[in-house]
This record gives C-alpha cells, sequence and structure tokens, in this order.
C-alpha cells in the first residue's frame, strides 16, 4: 500500500505543479475565467491517458518498444517548446506590469495564448498519466480477490489525492507572492522542467540506441543525491536530475539555457525597436 | 570514411547521365552530395547500425527478474531484451545505468546499455520494486 501510494503520489505532484503554476498565473492576470481552459486541457490528459494505456496493446506495432520511446521522446520535446513559449511570454507579460501590485488589473490575453495554457495542461497531466493509469491498473490484475487488492489500489488512490492537496496549499502558499516574484520564480521552475524535459527526450532515444550517449556516465552525483530518496526522486521527476547522465543529456541541458536566453534578449530587442 | 566517399563518386557519375537543364553546374550536385555526406554521417552516428551489440535476455515473471543476476562483459555495449510474462506492466528502472522504460504485459523491450566499466549495477522494477529486483554485473 505504501508503495502504491508513494508512486502516484509523486506523478501527482509533478502532474499538478504544471497546472498550479498555470492557474496562480491566470488569477494574478486577473483571468480567473480562464480556468476553464486550464482544466479542460487536464481532463483531457485524464481520458487521453486512459484511452492510451488502454488502447496501445491494440496500437502494438506503433508503440512497442522503439516507437514507444519514440512517441516519449516526441511528447518530450513539445513540452520543452511549448513551456519555453510560455516562460518567455510570461516574462513579456511581467515587464508590462507597473508595480508590485498584488493582484493586477485584467489584461488582455489571446485565444492562442489560452490554447497554449490548455495544451501546456494537458502534456503535463498527460506525461505522469500514461504511466499512473498503466501502475493503477495493473493493480487490478495483480491480486486474486478484493482484498488483496484494495489496499493498493486505495493507496494508490490516496496518493493522488494528497499530491492535489499539497500543490493545492503549495500554491496556496506561494500565490502571496507580488507579481514579480511570482512570475521570477516560476519562470524559473519552469525553465527547468522544460530543460528536464529536453534532457529526458535525448535519454529515451539514447536508451533505443537511436542518438549515441557520447560518454556515458560522465559523473556520478549519487553520493550528492540520489533517486532512491524521495527528494531525489522528486528532483528527477520534476527537473530531469540524473545521478549518472550520458555527455549528450548533459549537453542539451546545460546548453537549453543559454540558448533560450538568448532567444529572450533578442524577442525584447525586436520589441524595443 | 571510405564508404562515405564511394557514395559521393557514385552520386557524382550519376549526375553526369541527368545534367539537369538551366541549372547553373554543379550548384545541386553539391547540395545533393552535401546532404548525402550529412545523412551518412548521421547514420555512422546511431550505434545501433554500426556496432556489434551482445545480446543479453531477461525475462519478468510473477513481478521478479529472470535471471536476477545478469553477467555481462566489460566495456561493451550490450543489448538488453526484457520480456515480460506477467499480466500487468512493470517499469525497468536502474539509476546507476540511467534507464527506465516501461513494458506492458506480455511484451518485449530492447533497452542499450553503454559500455560499463568491471562492477555491478543495480535496477529494480518501478511498479514492484520490493519483489523485482536485479543487477547487472559488468566484468
Amino acid at each position: 500500500m505504501l508503495g502504491t501510494f508513494i508512486i502516484t503520489w509523486r506523478e501527482t505532484i509533478e502532474a499538478a505543479l504544471i497546472v498550479g503554476i498555470l492557474l496562480t498565473f491566470l488569477e494574478k492576470i486577473g483571468q480567473s475565467r480562464q480556468f476553464r481552459f486550464v482544466y479542460w486541457g487536464a481532463f483531457w490528459a485524464v481520458i487521453a491517458s486512459l484511452a492510451f494505456a488502454g488502447l496501445s496493446d491494440y496500437m502494438s506495432v506503433f508503440f512497442q518498444d522503439i516507437g514507444q520511446d519514440i512517441f516519449e521522446a516526441s511528447i518530450l520535446f513539445l513540452a520543452t517548446a511549448v513551456l519555453t513559449h510560455m516562460v518567455i511570454w510570461m516574462h513579456h507579460n511581467a515587464r508590462e506590469i507597473k508595480g508590485d501590485l498584488q493582484k493586477q488589473a485584467e489584461q488582455a490575453i489571446s485565444n492562442n495564448q489560452l490554447w497554449a495554457l490548455a495544451m501546456l495542461a494537458f502534456i503535463g497531466v498527460f506525461r505522469e498519466g500514461v504511466e499512473t493509469v498503466l501502475f493503477l491498473w495493473g493493480l487490478f490484475f495483480q491480486g486474486g480477490g478484493f482484498e488483496s487488492m484494495a489496499p493498493p489500489l486505495a493507496g494508490g488512490l490516496l496518493g493522488i489525492g494528497l499530491g492535489v492537496l499539497m500543490t493545492w496549499l503549495f500554491f496556496k502558499g506561494f500565490g502571496h507572492l507580488n507579481l514579480r516574484p511570482f512570475f521570477r520564480v516560476s519562470g524559473i521552475i519552469l525553465l527547468f522542467m522544460a530543460a528536464g524535459m529536453l534532457s529526458s527526450g535525448f535519454g529515451k532515444l539514447v536508451t533505443v540506441g537511436l542518438v549515441p550517449p557520447l560518454i556515458e556516465p560522465i559523473w556520478n552525483t549519487s553520493w550528492l543525491l540520489s533517486e532512491r530518496s524521495f527528494i531525489g526522486s522528486l528532483v528527477a521527476g520534476i527537473f530531469g536530475y540524473r545521478s549518472s547522465p550520458s555527455l549528450v543529456q548533459a549537453i542539451v541541458y546545460l546548453l537549453y539555457f543559454p540558448i533560450t536566453v538568448i532567444w529572450l534578449r533578442r524577442q525584447q530587442h525586436d520589441l524595443a525597436q | 570514411m571510405n564508404f562515405l566517399k564511394n557514395q559521393i563518386d557514385e552520386i557524382e557519375i550519376h549526375s553526369h547521365f541527368n545534367p539537369s537543364p538551366g541549372d547553373r553546374p554543379g550548384t545541386a550536385d553539391r547540395r545533393r552530395r552535401f546532404l548525402v555526406a550529412l545523412v551518412s554521417a548521421v547514420l555512422m552516428l546511431i550505434p545501433g547500425l554500426s556496432v556489434a551489440d551482445d545480446e543479453v535476455h531477461v525475462v519478468i515473471k510473477d513481478h521478479q527478474f529472470l535471471p536476477a543476476e545478469v553477467r555481462v562483459k566489460a566495456n561493451t555495449r550490450i543489448k538488453l531484451i526484457l520480456r515480460n510474462d506477467d499480466a500487468t506492466a512493470e517499469e525497468f528502472e536502474s539509476f546507476s545505468l540511467n534507464r527506465e522504460k516501461v513494458v506492458r504485459p506480455g511484451r518485449s523491450i530492447t533497452i542499450y546499455i553503454s559500455p560499463l566499466k568491471p562492477g555491478s549495477y543495480e535496477f529494480f522494477g518501478d511498479f514492484h520494486p520490493d519483489s523485482a529486483k536485479g543487477m547487472v554485473i559488468a566484468e
């Protein structure tokens, strides 16, 4: 029971973090009315996770083995692109805000941006959702009777509940930050998440031999922070931390930041002109 | 690299039979040659196509790895083929090998493991970490 509890708890926190940032962001710019876009994205992600976990057995040729990794890598690369777009947009938005108001007067938000928000919520939840569904699904088949099946299943559902609750409380506290610190902190969190997803995507391609690892591992920091510890597993899930990464993963992780900053600067420059 | 050069030569020969009218001589050729060289270079970088790997097979049964101790040659790239005979999904995970991959019930997956220094490397099933434990021993 404890095992299933911890797994779903972790996955839920990872997914809820993105949803939480999006909701808080909308609230801060006075667009609480648009929460539904985020909820839509999250809702369809749950449906898609159920469908994907259930149906992928029948789409075996495409989603088996290498197809599975290519698909996951594509999702991760797409997530990196959408997250980066989001951070850049939030950054520009924050620059337009004058003064550290607790709550900003309503700001215009285009339909395109709303769909980007919905898509980000979708990706954030779908990414963790497939794994969680597969895992919980397995519990149904595992133990024979209801008595042996109920505790792990209850643990799993409890984990999801607590994950949502914790993230909600976190944003309750976080939400009291003023606008500028909120943009800064959430922007940095999202950038690290994006770098982690990019690097994990390359990791998937290395696993099936489509991308050379170059050198693997290039270092081992498990003595400092092991993925076995709870903190380590969270940092791994959210920021893509790996204690024994391949060189190619480390390169894309580290290159992501300067490239994004240069892109950001260039856009600011364009706007200024 | 010889193989690369041969391909470029071949394209050069072919292009004599098909001179594209109106095009500046050589431009399209050069572009095509560059493309072929690029594709070849990328293909050579894909280890799966150029390196012979040692294959090892592991089966998941009753949420356990069989064999739980996988002996492999050190400093050789390993192709690990993992078959799941259980009715539930499992996730192969190893922090020291930097690998993580779901294997659905009744399916097989392939995991490439980079050349290892002699030593032992733990792995486990993330969905059943209490029973599914194993170790790759490189020697």
